[in-house]
Protein backbone atom coordinates (compact mmCIF):
# COMPACT_ATOMS: atom_id res chain seq x y z
CA UNK A 1 0.00 0.00 0.00
CA UNK A 2 2.82 2.89 -0.91
CA UNK A 3 -0.33 4.78 -2.78
CA UNK A 4 -1.22 6.46 0.84
CA UNK A 5 2.29 7.18 1.23
CA UNK A 6 2.06 8.81 -2.59
CA UNK A 7 -0.87 10.63 -1.41
CA UNK A 8 0.66 11.98 1.65
CA UNK A 9 3.95 13.19 -0.84
CA UNK A 10 1.29 14.90 -2.82
CA UNK A 11 -0.34 16.65 -0.19
CA UNK A 12 2.82 17.83 1.23
CA UNK A 13 3.63 19.46 -2.52
CA UNK A 14 0.02 20.93 -2.86
CA UNK A 15 0.49 22.49 0.19
CA UNK A 16 3.81 24.15 -0.58
CA UNK A 17 2.25 25.00 -3.81
CA UNK A 18 -0.97 26.42 -2.35
CA UNK A 19 1.23 28.32 0.62
CA UNK A 20 3.50 30.01 -2.79
CA UNK A 21 0.35 30.83 -4.14
CA UNK A 22 -1.34 33.57 -1.90
CA UNK A 23 -3.05 30.24 0.80
CA UNK A 24 -5.44 29.70 -2.50
CA UNK A 25 -7.43 26.18 -2.49
CA UNK A 26 -6.58 23.66 -4.96
CA UNK A 27 -9.46 22.24 -7.29
CA UNK A 28 -7.74 19.84 -9.09
CA UNK A 29 -5.12 18.19 -9.68
CA UNK A 30 -3.46 16.20 -12.94
CA UNK A 31 -1.23 13.18 -12.20
CA UNK A 32 0.75 11.06 -14.35
CA UNK A 33 1.17 7.31 -13.04
CA UNK A 34 3.50 5.12 -15.39
CA UNK A 35 1.85 1.60 -15.94
CA UNK A 36 4.96 -0.03 -14.22
CA UNK A 37 4.26 1.01 -11.43
CA UNK A 38 1.72 -1.01 -10.01
CA UNK A 39 -0.45 2.48 -8.87
CA UNK A 40 -4.01 1.59 -9.20
CA UNK A 41 -5.57 4.95 -9.92
CA UNK A 42 -8.71 4.18 -8.29
CA UNK A 43 -7.20 3.39 -5.06
CA UNK A 44 -4.80 5.96 -5.20
CA UNK A 45 -7.86 8.24 -5.53
CA UNK A 46 -9.78 6.69 -2.92
CA UNK A 47 -7.19 7.39 -0.58
CA UNK A 48 -6.43 11.00 -1.77
CA UNK A 49 -10.51 11.95 -1.51
CA UNK A 50 -9.47 10.33 2.44
CA UNK A 51 -6.17 11.89 3.36
CA UNK A 52 -7.20 15.48 1.65
CA UNK A 53 -9.96 16.35 4.56
CA UNK A 54 -8.84 19.63 6.23
CA UNK A 55 -5.93 20.40 3.91
CA UNK A 56 -5.67 23.19 0.84
CA UNK A 57 -6.44 20.52 -1.20
CA UNK A 58 -9.83 19.12 0.71
CA UNK A 59 -12.41 20.39 -2.50
CA UNK A 60 -9.39 19.21 -5.40
CA UNK A 61 -10.27 16.31 -7.41
CA UNK A 62 -7.56 13.92 -8.09
CA UNK A 63 -7.16 13.31 -12.26
CA UNK A 64 -4.94 10.14 -12.88
CA UNK A 65 -3.63 9.64 -16.62
CA UNK A 66 -1.66 6.37 -17.30
CA UNK A 67 1.56 6.65 -19.00
CA UNK A 68 1.74 3.23 -21.07
CA UNK A 69 4.85 1.55 -20.85
CA UNK A 70 7.64 1.39 -23.70
CA UNK A 71 10.70 -0.71 -24.19
CA UNK A 72 13.28 -0.27 -26.47
CA UNK A 73 14.67 -4.13 -27.53
CA UNK A 74 18.17 -4.41 -26.96
CA UNK A 75 18.27 -6.51 -30.34
CA UNK A 76 17.11 -4.13 -33.09
CA UNK A 77 15.96 -1.30 -31.42
CA UNK A 78 12.14 -1.81 -31.80
CA UNK A 79 10.52 0.22 -28.82
CA UNK A 80 7.14 -1.62 -28.44
CA UNK A 81 4.41 -1.21 -25.13
CA UNK A 82 5.12 -5.23 -23.69
CA UNK A 83 1.38 -6.58 -23.70
CA UNK A 84 2.22 -9.77 -22.21
CA UNK A 85 3.87 -10.89 -18.59
CA UNK A 86 7.16 -11.92 -20.68
CA UNK A 87 8.57 -9.14 -22.84
CA UNK A 88 9.43 -10.36 -26.39
CA UNK A 89 10.49 -8.11 -28.73
CA UNK A 90 7.35 -8.44 -31.46
CA UNK A 91 9.90 -7.33 -34.84
CA UNK A 92 12.75 -9.85 -33.77
CA UNK A 93 11.83 -12.01 -30.64
CA UNK A 94 14.23 -10.94 -28.88
CA UNK A 95 13.67 -11.22 -24.78
CA UNK A 96 13.65 -8.66 -22.23
CA UNK A 97 14.30 -4.48 -23.85
CA UNK A 98 15.26 -1.44 -21.56
CA UNK A 99 12.42 0.53 -20.07
CA UNK A 100 11.91 4.28 -22.07
CA UNK A 101 8.52 5.00 -20.45
CA UNK A 102 6.53 3.81 -17.34
CA UNK A 103 8.28 4.44 -14.07
CA UNK A 104 6.95 8.07 -13.20
CA UNK A 105 4.67 9.38 -11.07
CA UNK A 106 4.73 12.98 -11.87
CA UNK A 107 2.26 16.02 -10.99
CA UNK A 108 1.45 17.52 -14.12
CA UNK A 109 -0.41 20.40 -13.23
CA UNK A 110 -2.50 22.08 -10.27
CA UNK A 111 -5.65 24.24 -10.67
CA UNK A 112 -6.12 26.93 -7.95
CA UNK A 113 -9.37 28.39 -7.44
CA UNK B 1 -6.35 29.10 -12.21
CA UNK B 2 -4.25 26.23 -13.98
CA UNK B 3 -0.24 26.00 -13.08
CA UNK B 4 1.99 23.20 -14.79
CA UNK B 5 4.12 22.62 -12.46
CA UNK B 6 5.75 18.71 -13.82
CA UNK B 7 7.31 17.54 -10.41
CA UNK B 8 8.13 14.18 -9.08
CA UNK B 9 6.04 12.80 -6.39
CA UNK B 10 8.64 11.24 -4.49
CA UNK B 11 10.83 14.58 -4.47
CA UNK B 12 10.97 15.01 -0.98
CA UNK B 13 12.15 11.51 -0.78
CA UNK B 14 14.93 11.77 -2.95
CA UNK B 15 15.82 14.53 -0.94
CA UNK B 16 16.27 12.99 2.12
CA UNK B 17 17.71 10.03 0.12
CA UNK B 18 20.80 12.51 -1.12
CA UNK B 19 21.57 13.46 2.14
CA UNK B 20 21.53 10.15 3.65
CA UNK B 21 23.83 9.42 0.60
CA UNK B 22 26.44 12.59 1.63
CA UNK B 23 26.19 10.90 5.37
CA UNK B 24 27.59 7.73 4.48
CA UNK B 25 30.26 8.94 2.31
CA UNK B 26 31.71 11.63 5.16
CA UNK B 27 31.81 8.27 6.84
CA UNK B 28 33.01 6.00 3.85
CA UNK B 29 30.31 3.36 4.40
CA UNK B 30 29.29 1.56 1.66
CA UNK B 31 25.40 0.33 2.01
CA UNK B 32 23.23 -1.85 -0.05
CA UNK B 33 19.37 -1.90 0.31
CA UNK B 34 18.29 -5.40 0.30
CA UNK B 35 14.59 -6.04 -1.77
CA UNK B 36 12.93 -9.32 -1.85
CA UNK B 37 8.89 -10.82 -1.18
CA UNK B 38 8.56 -11.80 2.50
CA UNK B 39 10.27 -15.44 3.26
CA UNK B 40 12.81 -15.56 0.18
CA UNK B 41 15.44 -15.59 3.09
CA UNK B 42 17.18 -11.67 3.79
CA UNK B 43 17.81 -12.10 7.17
CA UNK B 44 19.53 -15.08 6.71
CA UNK B 45 21.66 -14.27 4.14
CA UNK B 46 22.91 -11.45 6.23
CA UNK B 47 23.08 -14.05 9.33
CA UNK B 48 25.35 -16.19 6.98
CA UNK B 49 27.49 -13.30 6.20
CA UNK B 50 28.75 -13.14 9.64
CA UNK B 51 29.02 -16.99 9.97
CA UNK B 52 31.30 -16.78 6.82
CA UNK B 53 34.90 -15.70 8.09
CA UNK B 54 33.85 -11.67 6.96
CA UNK B 55 35.68 -9.88 9.96
CA UNK B 56 37.34 -8.27 7.98
CA UNK B 57 34.21 -6.27 7.44
CA UNK B 58 32.68 -4.16 9.80
CA UNK B 59 29.24 -4.39 9.31
CA UNK B 60 26.33 -2.94 10.23
CA UNK B 61 22.54 -2.88 9.71
CA UNK B 62 18.89 -1.93 9.58
CA UNK B 63 16.10 -3.83 9.61
CA UNK B 64 12.86 -2.87 8.07
CA UNK B 65 9.82 -4.69 9.07
CA UNK B 66 6.05 -4.08 9.68
CA UNK B 67 6.06 -4.93 13.01
CA UNK B 68 8.03 -6.82 16.39
CA UNK B 69 12.32 -6.69 16.69
CA UNK B 70 12.80 -10.46 16.05
CA UNK B 71 14.98 -9.49 12.66
CA UNK B 72 16.97 -7.39 14.69
CA UNK B 73 17.15 -10.11 18.11
CA UNK B 74 18.62 -12.58 14.98
CA UNK B 75 21.09 -9.79 14.17
CA UNK B 76 22.05 -9.15 17.66
CA UNK B 77 23.49 -12.46 18.20
CA UNK B 78 26.76 -11.88 16.02
CA UNK B 79 26.96 -8.54 18.20
CA UNK B 80 26.64 -6.44 15.41
CA UNK B 81 24.99 -2.87 15.55
CA UNK B 82 21.43 -3.25 14.60
CA UNK B 83 18.46 -0.85 14.57
CA UNK B 84 15.20 -2.00 13.86
CA UNK B 85 12.37 -0.01 11.92
CA UNK B 86 9.15 -0.97 12.42
CA UNK B 87 6.98 0.68 10.06
CA UNK B 88 3.68 0.45 11.65
CA UNK B 89 2.20 -1.98 9.23
CA UNK B 90 4.20 0.11 6.27
CA UNK B 91 4.64 -1.66 3.72
CA UNK B 92 8.65 -0.25 2.67
CA UNK B 93 11.21 2.00 3.95
CA UNK B 94 11.57 5.16 3.08
CA UNK B 95 14.66 8.21 3.54
CA UNK B 96 13.64 9.75 6.41
CA UNK B 97 13.10 6.62 8.35
CA UNK B 98 16.91 5.44 7.70
CA UNK B 99 18.17 9.07 8.15
CA UNK B 100 16.77 8.67 12.07
CA UNK B 101 18.06 5.59 12.53
CA UNK B 102 21.59 6.09 11.45
CA UNK B 103 21.62 8.50 14.59
CA UNK B 104 21.53 4.95 16.28
CA UNK B 105 24.81 3.00 14.61
CA UNK B 106 28.30 3.54 16.07
CA UNK B 107 29.23 5.92 12.50
CA UNK B 108 32.81 5.56 11.56
CA UNK B 109 32.99 2.16 12.99
CA UNK B 110 30.99 0.59 10.32
CA UNK B 111 32.41 -0.01 6.53
CA UNK B 112 29.60 -2.02 5.29
CA UNK B 113 25.75 -0.64 6.24
CA UNK B 114 23.13 -3.19 5.24
CA UNK B 115 19.58 -2.38 4.97
CA UNK B 116 17.04 -5.17 5.29
CA UNK B 117 13.89 -3.72 3.64
CA UNK B 118 10.45 -5.05 4.22
CA UNK B 119 9.98 -7.86 2.21
CA UNK B 120 7.74 -6.66 -0.77
CA UNK B 121 8.21 -6.42 -4.52
CA UNK B 122 6.64 -3.75 -5.57
CA UNK B 123 6.31 -0.70 -2.90
CA UNK B 124 10.05 -0.53 -1.75
CA UNK B 125 11.42 -0.30 -5.20
CA UNK B 126 10.77 3.67 -6.04
CA UNK B 127 11.92 4.63 -2.36
CA UNK B 128 15.56 5.71 -2.47
CA UNK B 129 17.22 5.29 0.39
CA UNK B 130 20.43 6.89 -0.38
CA UNK B 131 21.94 3.49 -0.91
CA UNK B 132 25.11 2.76 -2.69
CA UNK B 133 23.31 -0.62 -4.45
CA UNK B 134 20.83 -2.29 -4.62
CA UNK B 135 20.16 -5.82 -3.92
CA UNK B 136 17.12 -8.06 -5.31
CA UNK B 137 16.32 -11.93 -3.85
CA UNK B 138 14.36 -14.15 -5.17
CA UNK B 139 13.98 -17.73 -3.63
CA UNK B 140 13.39 -20.81 -5.90
CA UNK B 141 9.37 -21.27 -4.31
CA UNK B 142 8.72 -18.31 -5.75
CA UNK B 143 8.84 -18.95 -9.76
CA UNK B 144 11.12 -18.08 -12.07
CA UNK B 145 8.65 -15.16 -14.32
CA UNK B 146 9.46 -12.95 -11.42
CA UNK B 147 11.90 -10.50 -13.56
CA UNK B 148 8.87 -9.49 -16.15
CA UNK B 149 6.41 -8.95 -12.99
CA UNK B 150 8.48 -6.73 -11.22
CA UNK B 151 11.03 -4.90 -13.82
CA UNK B 152 11.40 -1.73 -12.01
CA UNK B 153 13.25 -3.96 -9.59
CA UNK B 154 15.75 -5.49 -11.69
CA UNK B 155 16.09 -2.57 -13.70
CA UNK B 156 17.35 -1.28 -10.50
CA UNK B 157 19.45 -4.13 -9.06
CA UNK B 158 22.91 -4.33 -8.97
CA UNK B 159 22.64 -7.93 -7.72
CA UNK B 160 20.43 -10.66 -8.15
CA UNK B 161 20.88 -13.41 -5.67
CA UNK B 162 18.46 -16.58 -6.41
CA UNK B 163 18.42 -18.26 -3.12
CA UNK B 164 16.81 -21.51 -1.47
CA UNK B 165 18.65 -23.42 -4.42
CA UNK B 166 18.61 -27.07 -2.41
CA UNK B 167 14.67 -26.81 -3.26
CA UNK B 168 15.58 -26.76 -7.14
CA UNK B 169 14.99 -30.57 -7.26
CA UNK B 170 11.72 -30.38 -5.82
CA UNK B 171 10.23 -26.97 -7.24
CA UNK B 172 9.29 -26.33 -11.24
CA UNK B 173 11.82 -23.21 -11.00
CA UNK B 174 13.40 -22.86 -14.64
CA UNK B 175 17.10 -21.08 -13.62
CA UNK B 176 17.44 -20.52 -17.52
CA UNK B 177 14.77 -19.01 -17.77
CA UNK B 178 14.80 -16.64 -14.97
CA UNK B 179 18.61 -16.04 -15.97
CA UNK B 180 16.80 -14.68 -19.26
CA UNK B 181 14.57 -12.93 -17.84
CA UNK B 182 16.95 -10.98 -15.25
CA UNK B 183 19.43 -10.45 -18.56
CA UNK B 184 16.88 -9.30 -20.63
CA UNK B 185 15.79 -7.07 -18.32
CA UNK B 186 19.15 -5.87 -16.56
CA UNK B 187 21.82 -7.08 -18.86
CA UNK B 188 24.75 -6.15 -16.55
CA UNK B 189 23.58 -7.40 -13.17
CA UNK B 190 25.34 -9.81 -11.15
CA UNK B 191 23.30 -13.23 -10.52
CA UNK B 192 25.26 -15.28 -7.60
CA UNK B 193 22.87 -18.70 -6.17
CA UNK B 194 23.06 -19.59 -2.97
CA UNK B 195 21.48 -21.70 -0.41
CA UNK B 196 21.28 -20.67 3.27
CA UNK B 197 20.99 -24.18 4.61
CA UNK B 198 23.90 -25.85 2.14
CA UNK B 199 25.91 -22.48 2.44
CA UNK B 200 26.68 -23.26 -1.22
CA UNK B 201 27.41 -19.57 -2.85
CA UNK B 202 27.54 -18.10 0.26
CA UNK B 203 31.50 -17.32 -0.21
CA UNK B 204 30.27 -15.78 -3.64
CA UNK B 205 27.87 -12.95 -1.97
CA UNK B 206 30.29 -12.48 0.95
CA UNK B 207 33.07 -11.90 -1.91
CA UNK B 208 30.66 -9.57 -3.72
CA UNK B 209 30.27 -7.21 -0.92
CA UNK B 210 33.62 -7.55 0.17
CA UNK B 211 34.38 -6.44 -3.49
CA UNK B 212 31.99 -3.55 -2.96
CA UNK B 213 33.24 -2.25 0.08
CA UNK B 214 36.87 -2.29 -1.46
CA UNK B 215 36.06 -0.30 -4.45
CA UNK B 216 33.13 1.93 -2.65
Amino acid sequence: MHELSLVNSILDQLEEISRSNYDRKIVRVDLKVGALEHIEPEVLKNIFDQVKEGSCAERAELVVSQEMALVRCRNCMMEYTPEDSIWICPRCEFLGGEIIKGTEIIIESVYLE
Amino acid sequence: MKVDIVQKVLKANDEIAKLVKDKLKSYKMFCINMISAPGSGKTTLIERIFQEDAEDMRIGVIEGDPETTRDAERISKYNVPVVQINTAGGCHLEAHLVLQALDKLPLGEIDLLIIENVGNLVCPVGFDLGEDARVAVVSVSEGHDKPFKYPKLFTTANLVILNKIDLLPYVDFDVEEFRKGVLGINPNVNIIHTSCRTKEGIDKWVNWLREQVKNG
